[in-house]
């Protein structure tokens, strides 16, 4: 009999028994019709750096199933790859240029795409090195990254169809922007936290008249892009004002009140301003009635030309000075404490700006439906299951899906504009003229992709798809999805209704 | 971390104590437990290793060669496929692997060894290559079902054990059998489990060392406990220091001050004398009367002294009664004791 040694080593034997499993083949796994398939994607750790714990017991989890699996006698597959994470990595690539002195814009977007291309070589092998550590059983010879050339291609298809289909539309919406990283995010990336706040309660003059109206607001700053002041139509207090109007205190403008029932009678004085360009609620208003709308911010933050003399300031300066001016002129009533919640971005914690943009969206209301029905019917199923009711509220409370990033590391919106004409072709490659003018200036769209938009599709374009391979006949839908609870929105209830759109 | 404990140990610590969808909480200590129960298992095998001669030393075994705690850990373990089997299915990875882990230590290990030790030194016993093959067996079955957990040394272990496969890793999954269930063997074997553990209750009360050895009697009516205890009489010496074991139907010739437990359907007695040595203990005790006897008579002279009661503030007058008082009723305790000795 053979002797085990006095004591276990477990380094010299790890090394030596995950390279004889390679050597040997074990994790490999090709479409065999004499047994059944078992299949696992692993969520792709992002290129930004190390494998954390969370990481190394999802990992772990997964091997644990697809080892039992295995052994069972299931042909078992289990697929790795990486995600390209676009902003999560640019902004650490953007970090690390900072470091050196540089910035992105030094660099330009040919320039930096390079950078980004080095960092994902260098970062994205440890990740794989450290998973091979932990005896992760990955068919490694199947590994994939979501900026992949089959992957892109991918992409690029699941655009098109969408767009033919005309679920993926171009509009001017009210987004969710970050000052900080000059970018939208989706409401996904958008936290809500209490925080201190303040009511500043003002007085607007009515025009024609003696009488103020009484209102309160969290961001007197917004004031200077107000196009109306509301009241709820049932409000009889108000019912004689509605349809004069009001001088807008530190501007030469004249604005209407208005009634809408989106206003609450019992809250504050019952009176809203109502600032369309940088509010979701206000923007809806502002569709109802026709107002204006009025944007008074930089993408950076700062006020822009429209808000006169306080041009150039900081949204938070142009508040005090803002505050100051209207105590100045007697239109302050008082200033109230007050806990709000405020939505804040994700990655850098700075304050979300609503704003209202062109992005490229993907109507919702549709895409939902079936995969809403998929859970109901039991085609899915989540362990434990009280999160179901997190997969179910979302897709039922569903907006639709803003995909367009201001980053340059992702993929490419596949949208070209003429510069002629201003028709927008959609198109894989870059046509040489334009499809209605024929004219041959054309630029592509600057924007890349919510990263989402690649990992909602990794299930299957791992697996070849668009071509129809005989790896995604035989082991795709796959069979169990191991992944953190904080990402079932972001990520499970996309990669759901993408395939049961294919 | 893995460098130090290795990856099996880091992987076993994140899968235990956590309910899918719980937030992680991690301990650095667990993962060297976790190391540890590696340990156990690599020692475990080279010990059966050990006892193997060659590769053959168990061949041909079939289950009616087996003995009564062979049939036991056999059942166990067939039950606990299927358990572990049922847990993987409803994806209760931690559950699957903490009844995997308890199994191995205790069942395995800390009893089924230990049972089989005797068998094992003597090269005559006829059932030792039943109990070769049962080692064996059993511990396949347990590394196959740790695999999934901790991939390296399960099979770094089977790679030792076995030549037959090349891989642990594409070796089959246990399945449950029907001819591996042995329901009145289990019930058997954890009746005499339930005695010893008693046995080994009393001992630790009376802290006996393990090596004074002790008669054992058990009193039953039920011919039934009776047989059963006779077969499993060796079990008695080596996992609970029996000198001889005593089967009898009443409390015939069992001294007074026998210690005892209550098992199911029996009483169990040791004598007195056995686990403790009579002249020595009397000799302890007439020691420790003397020394208490001077104590009480020092308190009792200070208390009499009239000099210190006036001078003396009333707190410490009050300790030295209570001293008094506590070194009187220890001193009627040994008396008390060594009455009953004599």
């Amino acid at each position: 009999m053979k002797e085990l040694e006095k004591i276990y080593d477990p380094s010299s034997v790890e090394t030596r028994l995950y390279k004889k499993w390679m050597d040997k083949g074990y994790f490999h796994a090709e479409p065999d019709e004499t047994k059944k398939p078992f299949t696992i994607v692993m969520p792709p750790p992002n290129i930004t750096g190390q494998l954390h714990m969370g990481h190394a017991l999802d990992n772990t989890l997964q091997d644990i199933l697809i080892r039992y699996k295995r052994m069972q006698g299931y042909n078992a597959l289990w697929m790795p790859g990486t995600d390209h994470a676009s902003i999560a990595t640019e902004v650490k690539i953007v970090e690390q240029l900072a470091k050196e002195g540089v910035s992105k814009e030094d660099l330009g977007r040919e320039g930096f795409l390079v950078k980004a291309w080095e960092w994902k070589e260098q970062y994205g092998g440890r990740i794989i090195d450290q998973l091979k550590k932990i005896g992760s059983s990955c068919d490694w010879e199947r590994e994939r990254f979501t900026m992949d050339e089959g992957l892109s291609k991918a992409v690029e298809d699941v655009f098109i169809k969408l767009y033919e289909k005309g679920y993926i539309y171009r509009g001017s919406r009210m987004i969710n922007w970050c000052p900080v990283c000059g970018t939208s995010i989706s409401d996904a990336e958008v936290e809500h936290t209490e925080k201190e706040g303040y009511f500043w309660h003002l007085r607007y003059p009515i025009v024609g008249s003696d009488e103020f109206i009484h209102l309160a607001t969290t961001r007197p700053e917004t004031l200077l892009g107000d196009s109306a002041v509301a009241v709820n139509p049932k409000d009889e207090r108000y019912a004689h004002l509605v349809g004069k109007m009001v001088k807008l205190p530190l501007t030469d403008r004249e604005i209407p009140i208005i009634a809408d029932d989106y206003v609450d009678r019992a809250f504050g004085t019952g009176v809203v301003k109502i600032t369309p360009a940088h509010d979701p609620n206000d923007f809806e208003v502002g569709q109802r009635h026709n107002l204006s709308q009025i944007c008074v911010l930089n993408d950076d933050g700062t006020m822009n030309d429209l808000a006169g003399e306080y041009a150039q300031m900081d949204r938070y300066e142009a508040r005090k000075h803002i505050v100051e001016a209207l105590e100045e002129r007697g239109l302050l009533v008082k200033v109230e404490p007050h806990t709000h919640n405020v939505g804040t971005h994700d990655r850098c914690k700075s304050v979300v700006e609503p704003m209202i943009k062109a992005q490229w969206f993907v109507k919702m209301e549709e895409m939902a439906k079936p995969a809403i029905k998929a859970l109901k019917e039991g085609d899915l199923c989540f362990v434990p299951e009280r999160f179901e009711k997190t997969y179910l509220h979302w897709l039922e409370n569903i907006r639709d899906w803003c995909i367009s990033r201001q980053l340059w590391w992702g993929h490419r919106i596949p949208a070209y504009y003429c510069e002629t004409c201003g028709e927008i072709i959609i198109a894989r490659e870059k046509p040489s003229e334009c499809t209605k003018c024929k004219a041959t200036h054309l630029v592509q769209d600057e924007d890349t992709l919510d990263t989402w938009f690649s990992s909602a599709l990794w299930p299957f374009s791992t697996l070849g798809w668009p071509d129809q391979t005989k790896e995604l006949e035989y082991f795709y839908p796959t069979s169990v999805l191991v992944t953190g609870y904080d990402i079932i929105f972001f990520w499970v209830v996309r990669m759901v209704f993408s395939g049961l759109e294919q | 971390m893995i460098d130090q404990y290795g990856a099996d140990a880091l992987r076993l610590t994140l899968v235990t104590g956590n309910a899918p969808g719980n937030d992680m909480r991690f301990y650095y200590e667990r993962v060297e437990a976790n190391r540890n129960f590696g340990n156990k298992l690599w020692n475990a095998t080279r010990f059966i290793l050990m006892n193997f001669e060659d590769e053959d030393s168990c061949q041909g075994v079939s289950l009616e060669d087996l003995t009564a705690a062979d049939r036991w850990i056999i059942s166990k373990v067939n039950t606990l496929t299927r358990e572990v089997t049922d847990n993987m299915d409803k994806y209760e990875l931690g559950v699957a692997v903490q009844k995997l882990y308890d199994f191995a230590w205790e069942e395995f290990c800390d009893w089924y060894i230990e049972m089989v030790k005797p068998r094992l030194y003597n090269k005559e016993d006829v059932t030792r290559k039943a109990a070769l093959w049962t080692l064996k067996t059993v511990m396949i079955d347990i590394l196959k079902m740790l695999h999934p957990y901790i991939p390296f040394i399960t099979e770094e272990i089977f790679m030792g054990l076995q030549h037959q496969e090349e891989s642990i890793m594409i070796s089959q999954w246990p399945v449950f059998k029907e001819e591996w269930q042995f329901i009145s063997d289990e019930e058997e074997i954890e009746l005499i489990k339930g005695a010893v553990r008693a046995v080994r209750n009393l001992r630790t009360e009376m802290n006996v060392p393990p090596s004074r050895k002790a008669k054992i009697i058990i009193v039953s009516k039920e011919e039934q406990i009776i047989d059963l205890f006779k077969r499993g009489k060796v079990f008695f010496s080596v996992l609970a220091s029996a000198s001889e074991v005593i089967l009898q139907q009443d409390t015939k010739g069992i001294e007074a001050d026998a210690v005892s437990a209550l098992i199911p359907n029996a009483v169990l007695y040791i004598p007195f004398a056995d686990l403790v040595d009579l002249q020595k203990e009397l000799e302890r005790l007439g020691k420790e009367k003397q020394k208490l006897e001077m104590e009480v008579d020092r308190v009792n002279k200070k208390l009499a002294n009239e000099g210190f009661v006036a001078k003396a503030p009333a707190a410490l007058i009050e300790e030295e009664k209570a001293k008094k008082a506590k070194y009187e009723d220890m001193l009627s305790a040994i008396v008390e004791r060594i009455e009953k000795l004599s």
